[in-house]
C-alpha cells in the first residue's frame, strides 16, 4: 500500500476514534434521561487535567440494608447495574444488579471497594471540570445544597450534564 | 551540487573553460542562498506549526466556559490533522524536508493525544481514566508502524507505562490499593522484559529497525528503573517491617491477571529470541536468558513473598549483575547509549547503597565528605571512561550498532 493510502486510511481511523469517542457521549447526553443526583464536592488539583471538582454522591456510598442486591460479595472492580427511583426530585438507589435489568431506569458502574456493609461505587462521572481557578469557588458552596445534572442512556452509561447549587446551574464567567 | 573546489580543479584539470566555470560558479552561489532561505523557511514554519498547535490548546483551554462545544472540536481536530497533514506532504507528497515533516508527524500523534483529552474534559469523564490513555495509544500505534518513526514508538512505550499504572489503580482507593501500590515494581519490571521481548521481534522487518530499538531501550530502562526500586527494603523486604502496611497486602485481581498476563507473554518471546534470534545479535542467547530469568524472580517473588530479607540482597545482586552487563554488551556493541545507562546505575546503586550501609556507621561529617569525595572522584573517572569510550567508538569505522 502507498504512503498516500496509508496516510489517508490512519486519517480516516483517527476520526472514527474522537468521532466515536463524542458520538457515544452525546448519544448519552441527548437520549437519556435526565435526573438529579446528591453530591458532596472536594477538590483536588490535577497538573494534567487543569482544575476539577471530586464529586461523591450519595449514591457512590451504599448500605446494603437500603437495597435489594443481587449478591454481596463484591469485589473490587465488579461491573454492577445501580437500579435507581425519583424520590423528592433526587434518583436514590433501590437494587443492584449483576446484569442490565430488562426494565426501569439504572445506571453502570463499578464497585470500588467494600467496607463492612457499604458498597463504594464509582460511575464514571465523579469528575467535574472548571475553568482555572474556579474549582475552589465551588468548594467554598461546600455548606449549600450542591446537585449534579445527570443524562443517563437506556444501557445506563451516565455523562454529567449541569453542576447546580441551590437549585441553579453553575455558569463560569 | 557542486562545490567551489571542484570547479577550480575542473578548470585546472581543463575539463571546463573559464566562462564555464564562471557561471557554475555563479549558479552554484545562486543555488545555496535558494536553499538557505529554504531552510529559513522551513525553520520559520516548524515552529510557526509547533507554536499553531500549541497556541490552540491554550486557546480552548483558556475560553473553556465561554467557548461553545462544537467550536473547540473544531479547534482542536483542525490542528491536529493540520499537523498530521502538514508532516506528510513535507515528508511524502514534496520530500523535500523529510525531517520537518517526521517532527509535524510527530507534532500531530501529540495533539491526537491533548484532542481526547481536551474532549474527555468537555464530557466531564472522570480525571485520569486509564481508558484515555489507552485510546491515544491505540490511536498513535499505527503510525509507528506506518512511518517507521522513533519518536512515535517512544511516545507509545511511554503511554504503555502510564496506562499499566493507571489501570492498576483504576477505581482504587490508595488503602485499599497497598496491595498494588508495593508490588507496583514488579509489574512494571515485567513489562520491562514483555517490551525488550515485543522490539525484539520488530527486528523480523528490516524497516522496523529502529522502531525495534526504541522498544527495546525502552524496555530495558524500565526494567532497570523497577529493579532499582527492588533493591529497596521497603519494596522487596520482609513487610512485618512495616506496621502500618502489613495488613492487606493482597493485590488486586486486576493486577493479578495483568501482571501473569505480562510474565507469559515475556516469557514466551524471550524463548523465542532465544531459539530465533531475530535481532540477529551475538549476544543473543545473553539477552534472552537474562529476559526469561528476569520474568521469572519476578513471578517467583510475587507469588512467594518474602519472610526474610532474601530479596532484597537477590534483587541488588541482580541490578549490580545486569549494569556490568550492560556495560559488557555496550562495550561489545560500542554502543554508547547502552554503555551510558549502565553507567548510570552503576553509580545510582553505588550511590543509595553507600547511603545504606555507611549511614549508620559513619560519623556524620565523615559520612558527608567520604560521600563527597566519592562522588566527585567518581564522577571524573566515569565521565573520563566514558569519553574514552566515545572517542573510540567514534574513531572507529565499523562502529555501526542498531540493535
Amino acid at each position: 500500500m502507498d504512503k498516500k493510502k496509508i496516510f489517508i486510511l490512519l486519517g480516516i481511523f483517527w476520526l472514527v476514534i474522537i468521532g466515536g469517542f463524542i458520538g457515544f457521549k452525546e448519544y448519552t447526553l441527548r437520549t437519556g434521561q435526565e435526573v438529579l443526583l446528591k453530591t458532596t464536592p472536594v477538590d483536588p488539583r490535577d497538573l494534567f487535567r487543569g482544575d476539577y471538582v471530586v464529586l461523591r454522591y450519595d449514591i457512590s456510598n451504599i448500605d446494603s440494608g437500603t437495597v435489594v442486591a443481587e449478591r454481596t460479595d463484591f469485589k473490587s472492580g465488579d461491573r454492577v447495574y445501580v437500579g435507581l427511583d425519583i424520590k423528592e426530585k433526587y434518583a436514590v438507589a433501590t437494587n443492584i444488579y449483576l446484569t442490565p435489568p430488562t426494565n426501569g431506569l439504572y445506571i453502570k458502574g463499578a464497585v470500588k471497594d467494600v467496607s463492612g456493609n457499604r458498597f463504594n461505587i464509582e460511575y464514571g462521572i465523579e469528575s467535574y471540570f472548571v475553568p482555572e481557578g474556579e474549582g475552589k469557588t465551588i468548594e467554598r458552596q461546600l455548606g449549600r445544597s450542591v446537585d449534579v445534572k445527570v443524562s443517563i442512556d437506556k444501557s445506563g452509561n451516565s455523562v454529567i450534564k449541569a453542576l447546580l447549587i441551590d437549585g441553579q446551574e453553575v455558569k463560569f464567567r | 551540487m557542486v562545490n567551489k573546489e571542484q570547479i577550480e580543479q575542473w578548470l585546472r584539470d581543463g575539463t571546463i573553460t573559464q566562462d564555464q566555470a564562471n557561471k557554475m560558479l555563479a549558479d552554484s552561489s545562486e543555488y545555496r542562498k535558494e536553499q538557505s532561505s529554504n531552510k529559513l523557511i522551513v525553520a520559520i514554519s516548524t515552529i510557526g506549526s509547533i507554536l499553531l498547535g500549541i497556541g490552540a490548546i491554550l486557546f480552548v483551554a483558556s475560553n473553556w466556559a465561554a467557548m461553545p462545544n462544537i467550536m473547540k472540536i473544531v479547534i482542536l481536530v483542525g490542528s491536529t490533522f493540520g499537523a498530521y497533514y502538514a508532516g506528510y506532504f513535507f515528508k511524502y507528497q514534496k520530500q523535500n524536508l523529510p525531517k520537518v515533516g517526521a517532527s509535524l508527524i510527530f507534532l500531530g500523534a501529540l495533539l491526537f493525544g491533548a484532542t481526547v483529552f481536551l474532549i474527555a474534559q468537555m464530557y466531564n469523564i472522570n480525571a485520569n481514566s486509564h481508558v484515555l490513555v489507552l485510546i491515544w495509544l491505540i490511536g498513535v500505534l499505527p503510525l509507528v508502524y506506518a512511518f517507521q518513526s522513533s519518536p512515535i514508538a517512544g511516545l507509545s512505550a511511554l503511554l504503555f507505562y502510564i496506562w499499566i499504572g493507571l489501570f492498576v489503580f483504576k477505581g482504587l482507593d490508595f488503602y485499599r490499593a497497598q496491595g498494588d501500590f508495593f508490588k507496583l515494581p514488579v509489574l512494571y519490571l515485567v513489562s520491562g522484559v514483555l517490551l525488550f521481548g515485543i522490539g525484539q521481534l520488530h527486528y523480523l522487518s528490516e524497516k522496523l529497525k529502529s522502531v525495534a530499538r526504541v522498544y527495546r531501550l525502552a524496555g530495558i530502562k524500565i526494567a532497570m528503573v523497577s529493579l532499582f526500586f527492588l533493591t529497596f527494603r521497603f519494596f522487596s523486604g520482609h513487610y512485618e517491617n512495616y506496621g502500618f502496611f502489613s495488613k492487606s497486602l493482597e493485590t488486586s485481581e486486576q493486577f493479578t491477571f495483568g501482571l501473569i498476563l505480562f510474565s507469559v507473554i515475556a516469557l514466551l518471546l524471550a524463548v523465542i529470541g532465544l531459539f530465533f534470534n531475530p535481532s540477529k545479535s551475538s549476544t543473543n542467547i545473553l539477552e534472552n536468558s537474562l529476559a526469561l530469568g528476569l520474568a521469572s524472580v519476578a513471578l517467583v517473588f510475587f507469588f512467594f513473598p518474602a519472610t526474610t530479607n532474601i530479596y532484597v540482597l537477590l534483587f541488588n545482586l541482580i541490578l549490580a549483575g545486569l549494569v556490568f552487563t550492560l556495560l559488557f554488551v555496550g562495550y561489545q556493541r560500542e554502543d554508547m547509549q547502552i554503555v551510558n545507562t549502565g553507567m548510570f546505575w552503576l553509580s545510582a546503586l553505588i550511590l543509595v547503597r553507600y547511603f545504606d550501609f555507611f549511614w549508620d556507621l559513619l560519623p556524620r561529617s565523615l559520612f558527608f565528605m567520604v560521600g563527597g569525595l566519592i562522588l566527585v572522584l567518581g564522577g571524573i573517572a566515569l565521565e573520563k571512561k566514558r569519553r574514552q569510550l566515545k572517542t573510540k567508538f567514534t574513531a572507529t569505522p565499523t562502529a555501526v550498532v542498531s540493535q
